[in-house]
């Protein structure tokens, strides 16, 4: 009987515990107001010289400051550290004045010498997310709140100093052959947010910064939280258990937009990033196996002809996206390609084929593909296993099989995709970039410098494609100070790289976001009008970002089912009970 | 049973176990992966400095260096890096196993019991109602890959009333007390754990309620009826304790997985465990991970079988006396 009792004890505790429970997570136990993100990419690195990922980046943005900062609207220059910035007449030289009252997380003071300390070690150290920007500067603390940055060239970019400055006295205690391996988990920050606990593969949680000098977030608590699945991310928003998701599925942000989830406010925002189809082209300073008849423009031209590119952004994007003939230079799009649509690449299959003849690609054996001397028209085509990456591959495929060229696909994970990119051991492949929003480093993909010549370092012109005339535009739009001549050599490259590239670029595609609309507002765009809220170049969506008064709190737990649940634990257990005393009493006759 | 028949199956155990972890070590090198991809074009590495790593990764020198580097550090319990988070594989499996520990236990547990308790109950009375209903509904839930309960679980329980927690382990950042937090984490094991029992339901309930039906025309039933006992105690003690027999084998193995972890639950509902990581490395060709999560799962495989070898013995007195 006694051990009866102690069973229903038990019941009652669970019972009551789980009430507890469903009373106290409604909001987190220091009432602080949350956002919780879904996303599906998990972090690569904390590493600042390491990590590569579009999520890196986002809580890089948040956690470490920089010199300058960007207008959402247009990127134009705004104050960070630095409050005000004066130039020398060359434009060779720039005088920063910084704050004076600002201290990392860890209450460290936060100086000049930080950034001169981290613009000193990138270059000395290669950092290759440091580099495109600080390579050719040199700096110099002149004291705490003073900072001379100097170039060896003229620089259009500068006065923008964009590049995440690093808390020296965390970095100088790490070697150079350390550094790599550097985990970054100390979690000082100098952004809005600070990182405090951090599972791999399942979240990163970031809470206020206490001795952040800017704008105050009304978020109190931002988290990141890792899904396998879109399918699993959407329940969640749907569910309550998120605020914004990042990445919707094309077809599930379809059914948003058609206002299935009234709760639920679908962003498609675009700064820029695109698909395209690389063409090696076999650049002769460059490595690898390319297939001879890339090395000729008409083929790759022909190539551009032969894609009906609205179809792929109906079809592949359900319209989220739109059609592009050339790279997108910056994520502000004022440095796309500008060029009348009848100037350009348009679905034009029979084009295609008359210049193939041209190039004599014909099909002579009547299989159906072109061949010349013997070699026929038949390329290896790669693309990747992620989400969706391969989606136009069956489209791309069609097209040119219509203009008589084969095509033998295979698929790879990303990095192995990658290492025989570095190899350039490949004809055709496709992938995706997002730019910054000076043009620079975009355009620097494609200069002959950036050809991979080992395959053990690579080289991001995945095109291996040499040109040098764009080499020259290139080289004279990194130093060029006046911005209307500077914007015009940059489509004097979009032409050449158009007509004369390594891609076939097919479409800018939307970044597609969504939000509760019944607890948050004031999405700010980034670039304005256009761009998404959150995964922007700054990531200041989250200090714009206001909770709606009486939305309902996310990740609740419902007393009802709570009560459900302790009511059949309870009554189990008193079946337990019962048939145990019912059995001891058959026992006993 | 019989000190040989113990030592025997522990050297097969101990065969099978050296077999395996030779046969990883060719498995994961067919795939040709540069193990310093993750630096490439990022990181300014000198020869040196990669040399070094890759010597580090134990991956230099020839096959045969490579083999003897492995066996050795497999042996000291130590698989290298992970490719992907660079940190000690072996810290990231034994970060990831509690969790999964505890979700494919408690289901197996629940699977376990009420695929038996149905198996038998069904086996015992053949053909009546109980039967024809349990059985389609243990065969129905048999054929049903669990990943697809889980999606409608996720979609239709999770998602759209919200009453449990779509994924993940606990509510992050919540700063609960010991039993609130206790609370927490079994609140989202509810729909993991659920899926996984009703995926794995149907085949213990098939076998028990086969074994059942074996033993229902034996002599000793007839005797323990002669005895007079009610057909209640027949069933449960004569009829179930020699149908649970052919059940053992199954169990043990069954556990033996639940060290693997549930690759597709775990996949639905974002569960950090080992399935979830086996998942993971498998998308970023992770071998080190790969490598070492094969070699735990086929290790707790084979360790169990033997449990189930051992204890059969022990059950069984044929078994006992024939070695």
């Amino acid at each position: 009987m006694n051990k009866n009792l102690f069973k229903i004890l038990v019941a009652l505790v669970v019972g009551f515990a789980a009430l507890a429970v469903s009373t106290s997570t409604s909001v987190s136990a220091e009432g602080e107001l949350t956002f919780t993100v879904g996303v599906t990419q998990d972090i690569d690195s904390l590493n600042v010289t390491v990590g590569f990922l579009v999520i890196d980046y986002e809580i890089w943005n948040l956690t470490l400051p920089s010199l300058t900062s960007k207008a959402a609207s247009d990127f134009s220059i705004l104050p960070y550290m630095a409050e005000s910035w004066t130039g020398s007449e060359d434009g060779l030289t720039w005088t920063y004045k910084l704050r004076s009252d600002m201290k990392w997380s860890d209450g460290e003071p936060m100086t000049a010498d930080d950034v001169a300390y981290t613009i000193t070690r990138s270059v000395a150290d290669g950092w290759w997310n440091h580099t495109p920007v600080t390579g050719n500067l040199t700096a110099t603390a002149t004291d705490a709140e003073t900072l001379v940055v100097t170039s060896s060239v003229p620089d259009p970019k500068l006065p923008i100093l964009d590049v995440y400055i690093v808390p020296k006295h965390i970095y100088e205690k790490i070697s150079a052959e350390e550094l790599p391996n550097y985990l970054a988990d100390d979690n000082v920050s100098g952004g809005p947010f600070q990182i405090v606990e951090r599972k791999e593969g399942e979240f990163v949680r970031l809470v206020q910064n206490p001795n952040w000098f800017g704008k105050e977030p009304a978020i109190e608590q931002l988290i990141f939280r890792t899904f396998e699945t879109a399918e699993a991310q959407y329940n969640a928003i749907k569910a309550g258990d998120l605020d914004a998701v990042d990445d919707v599925p094309v077809k599930i942000f379809t059914s948003l937009e058609a206002g299935d989830e009234p709760n639920i406010i679908g962003i498609a925002g675009n700064q820029g990033s695109f698909s395209y189809l690389a063409m090696n082209s076999s650049c002769p300073t460059g490595i690898g196996d390319g297939h001879v008849a890339l090395k000729d423009p008409n083929v790759r031209r022909a190539i551009n002809w032969s894609l009906d590119r609205q179809l792929m952004v109906d079809k592949v994007l359900n319209g989220f996206g739109k059609p592009a003939v050339s790279i997108s230079a910056s994520a502000n799009p004022a440095f796309d390609y500008q060029v009348a649509a009848d100037q350009t690449y348009s679905y034009d299959p029979a084009r295609a084929k008359a210049l193939l003849d041209e190039a004599g690609w014909k099909d002579t054996n009547g299989d159906g593909v072109r061949d010349k001397d013997g070699v026929e028209l038949k390329l290896r085509y790669f693309d990747r296993s992620i989400g969706g990456a391969s989606d136009t591959t069956p489209f791309i495929t069609g097209f040119l099989k219509d203009v008589g060229i084969a095509t033998d696909v295979k698929t790879f994970d990303e990095d192995s995709l990658g290492a025989i990119q570095a190899k350039s051991e490949f004809d055709l492949y496709t992938w995706g970039w997002s730019p910054y929003a000076d043009p620079d480093n975009m355009l620097s993909n494609f200069t002959t410098a950036a050809v991979p010549t080992d395959p053990t370092v690579g080289g991001y012109n995945d095109g291996n494609w040499c040109n040098a005339e764009y080499d020259a535009l290139y080289a004279k739009q990194k130093v060029e100070l006046d911005p209307v001549k500077r914007a015009d050599m940059i489509q004097q490259m979009h032409k050449i790289f158009a007509n004369d590239g390594p891609y076939a670029v097919l479409y800018k595609y939307d970044n597609l976001q969504a939000f509760r609309s019944d607890r948050w507002q004031n999405f700010v765009r980034q670039p304005a009008e256009v761009g998404p809220i959150m995964f922007t170049q700054t990531s200041t969506g989250y200090l714009d970002l206001e909770p709606i008064s009486g939305g309902s709190g996310g990740g609740g737990t419902n007393t009802i089912v709570v009560i459900g649940v302790a009511l059949v634990v309870a009554g189990a257990v008193f079946t337990l009970v019962r048939s145990r005393r019912k059995k001891s009493a058959d026992d006993r006759q | 049973m019989s000190n040989r028949y113990v030592i025997k199956k522990i050297i097969g155990a101990l065969l099978t176990l050296f077999a395996v972890v030779v046969f990883n070590f060719f498995l994961f090198r067919i795939v040709d992966r540069d193990p310093l991809s993750k630096y490439r074009g990022r990181s300014k590495l000198s020869l040196e400095q990669r040399e070094a790593m890759i010597r580090r990764m134990g991956l230099s020198g020839s096959k045969w260096d490579q083999f003897v580097v492995y066996i050795k550090s497999t042996l000291r319990l130590d698989f290298g890096r992970s490719f992907d988070s660079t940190r000690p594989v072996l810290r990231e499996i034994a970060d990831r196993l509690p969790a999964t520990l505890i979700l494919v236990g408690i289901s197996t547990a629940l699977t376990i019991g009420i695929g038996l308790y149905i198996g038998a109950k069904a086996g015992w009375a053949r053909g009546s109602r109980f039967d024809r209903v349990s059985t389609s509904g243990t065969m129905v839930l048999y054929a049903t890959p669990e990943f697809f309960f889980g999606m409608l679980l996720l979609a239709i329980v999770a998602g759209r009333t919200g009453w449990f927690p779509t994924g993940g382990l606990r509510d992050i950042g919540a700063n609960y007390g010991f039993v609130d937090s206790l609370l927490d984490r079994a609140h989202h094991l509810v729909l993991p754990s659920l899926t996984l029992t009703l995926g794995y339901l149907g085949s213990y309930s098939l076998i028990m309620r086969t074994s059942m039906l074996e033993t229902l025309g034996e002599d000793y039933l007839t005797t323990a009826r002669a005895k007079g006992l009610k057909e209640s105690d027949v069933m449960t003690h004569h009829a179930v304790p020699n149908a649970l027999l052919p059940s053992v084998s199954v169990i043990a193995i069954s556990f033996g997985f639940v060290i693997g972890g549930a690759i597709t639950t775990e996949t639905v509902f974002s569960y950090p465990g080992l399935g979830l990581a086996t998942a993971d490395a498998i998308r970023n060709t992770d071998l080190p991970m790969l490598q070492a999560l094969f070699l735990v799962a086929s290790a707790a495989v084979i360790f169990l079988n033997l449990v189930a070898d051992l204890t059969y013995g022990l059950l069984d007195p044929r078994i006992r006396h024939s070695t």
